[in-house]
């Protein structure tokens, strides 16, 4: 576990900062919700729209006068396009990144499998990915006992792990497309256009008669709204994001370790 | 020297990229790395692998590392199939690539540590490397000159003491007081049995330290020869003054064994011979001859005579 810890220790400052800032968005809402509240009324009723419920996919099913229901939408949101970012600029450039400046040459000549060390480098990402949930989780516990307002920690809690998972599934196909394409430029292009693809297929899934794109995306199982609404984990859905998450590390790995390094 | 062959490259190729045709119209390049490449290494010996930019020293180096996959021939090192085998293989060598780049944001020392777990360093002779390299172990990579870069990368190949180090051009950037002292560490492991297999471009480098070069040329290998034989045998710089006649320069060039041959001035020729000089001692005892000398080339004018 040495490429692990030491990964680790060396990346603590982004790993931790970055996941606390995003979390900052939850003492934000808890400052702002009581005015909000007395307009909650009105914007639900704007939410009625049928282009707002297609872009806001399930999250436009939060009964927003409710603390619970905005603070799943607005973290909801947040957090999915924090999942989006993440999963297409890091475990794409966990190999392209060291092909860029040249660093594999020397490290690969020491008795090390390949795999190994790739899958020590995508566990440092899924370690830093947790704090994004578990600092969210956090602040949300903390803000809603503030704020004397009620939600469901337990579904909350599986929220997060839904959000996590995405990190990985999302995450083991962006490391797939850095071990396909070995170069950074290639290999974000591939992972944005495979994870915003699909991002985009939720949303017009949304609409009409294109609901069939939603079964094809990774973004239309264990969404917040789903499992929010289902009162828990859905397990048929979390088998279908860790196969998918599952797959492609494995392709990954096996990938880096049999294909030539030639660049 | 023992016979022991550490190093066994045979028939190696390499061709990067594809071509198709279709409809005539082809498609896609083909560039050859290496060609039928074969050669030795044998144990406790230092073989300098000459050639110039783009010759295929690189994609033969990386090729032995399995880095890359070649598609005739074979490779082994230890007797092991360097593919199969890789592993092992790989808790026995040494390697800095030409092109060096280690993690910036580490120091020195913390690389030494990291790749500690990997291959175990040899804490005696770590102190050694210390006493005679001055980077500074404390700094990050990143803040380092590439001198001082070089020589953490050079720590970190000898740092385990291996029993097989693959060095691509290992003084590049070094000053030369340093790599004096790169060279004297060298041959202190070749004395304690310890094979090397380096890349240079300094002909004087590889003069100093090498057994034995081979030098490539378009991906092919065209010599492979012991240093000394090759400097006293190969090319000799022959300079004739003749009291009178002087021969005509298109009679020597004809001379198999004549490279080049020039006046230097209406008395004096100046020639450079390859291998074999008597067929043109021969030719020259038709001619009266006042001062003759003839000296070996350096290994320099060996290596441009090879590559013209």
């Amino acid at each position: 576990m040495r490429v692990y810890m030491k990964n680790l220790q060396k990346g603590w400052k982004g790993g931790v900062i970055t996941p606390f800032f995003v979390s900052m968005l939850v003492p934000i809402m808890v400052g702002i919700w009581p005015s909000f509240k007395l307009q909650a009324a009105s914007f639900a009723e704007l939410l009625q729209s049928p282009i707002y419920q297609a872009l806001l996919g399930q999250m436009g099913l939060m009964d927003i006068t409710t603390w619970q229901g905005v603070f799943y939408m607005y973290v909801g949101v947040t957090l999915e396009w924090a999942v989006i970012f993440l999963a297409i600029l890091i475990p794409a450039r966990i190999v392209a990144g060291e092909v860029d400046k040249n660093t594999l040459d020397v490290t690969l000549s020491y008795p090390i499998p390949r795999w190994r060390y790739l899958l020590e480098k995508f566990m440092v990402y899924l370690t830093y990915s947790l704090l994004y949930p578990a600092f969210v989780y956090i602040m949300a516990v903390v803000g809603t006992n503030s704020l004397g307002e009620t939600m469901d920690m337990t579904v909350l809690g599986h929220s997060m792990i839904g959000f996590w998972l995405w990190l990985f599934a999302l995450g083991a196909l962006s490391l797939l497309c850095g071990t396909l394409f070995l170069e950074s430029n290639r290999a974000l292009s591939a992972s944005g256009m495979l994870i915003m693809t699909q991002y985009v297929m939720t949303r017009l899934g949304g609409l009409g008669d294109l609901s069939f794109l939603k079964d094809l995306t990774v973004f239309n199982y264990l969404s917040t709204g789903a499992i929010l609404q289902n009162g828990g984990m859905i397990l048929n859905e979390l088998a279908v994001v860790v196969g998918v998450g599952v797959v492609a590390l494995a392709a990954a790995l096996y990938v880096f370790q049999t294909r030539e390094l030639a660049y | 020297m023992t016979e022991e062959i550490v190093l066994e490259v045979s028939h190696l190729t390499k061709i990067y990229g594809r071509e198709m045709t279709v409809a005539g119209r082809t498609f896609g390049r083909r560039v050859v790395g290496a060609r039928d490449v074969s050669f030795t290494v044998r144990r406790g010996e230092i073989f300098g692998f000459l050639g110039p930019n783009g010759a295929g020293k690189t994609t033969t180096m990386r090729a032995i590392l399995d880095y890359l996959h070649i598609q005739e021939g074979s490779v082994t090192v230890f007797g092991m199939d360097h593919h199969r085998d890789a592993l092992e293989i790989r808790e026995r060598i040494g390697y800095i690539p030409g092109d060096l780049a280690l993690y910036g944001n580490f120091t020195g020392e913390e690389l030494i540590e990291y790749f500690d777990g990997f291959r175990p360093v040899d804490r005696e002779f770590l102190k050694e490397l210390r006493s005679v390299f001055r980077a500074d172990l404390s700094l990050n990579v990143k803040s380092l000159s590439s001198g001082n870069r070089q020589q953490v990368g050079l720590m970190l190949a000898l740092a385990s003491k291996p029993d097989f180090l693959i060095l691509d051009e290992p003084t590049s950037g070094l000053d030369p007081l340093m790599a004096a002292s790169a060279h004297r560490l060298l041959k202190e492991l070749k004395a304690e049995g310890k094979t090397i297999f380096l890349s240079s471009h300094d002909l004087a480098e590889v003069q100093a330290v090498c057994d034995r070069i081979g030098i490539i040329k378009e991906g092919r290998m065209i010599l492979v020869e012991e240093v000394e034989n090759l400097v006293s045998k190969f090319l000799q710089n022959v300079r004739v003054s003749f009291v009178s006649e002087v021969p005509d320069l298109k009679t020597l060039e004809v001379i198999e064994s004549v490279i080049s041959a020039e006046a230097e001035d209406e008395n004096t020729l100046v020639l450079k011979v390859k291998e074999d000089i008597n067929e043109l001692l021969k030719v020259l005892t038709g001619y009266e001859i006042d001062r003759l000398s003839i000296e070996d080339a350096t290994l320099e004018e060996i290596f441009l005579q090879y590559y013209q």
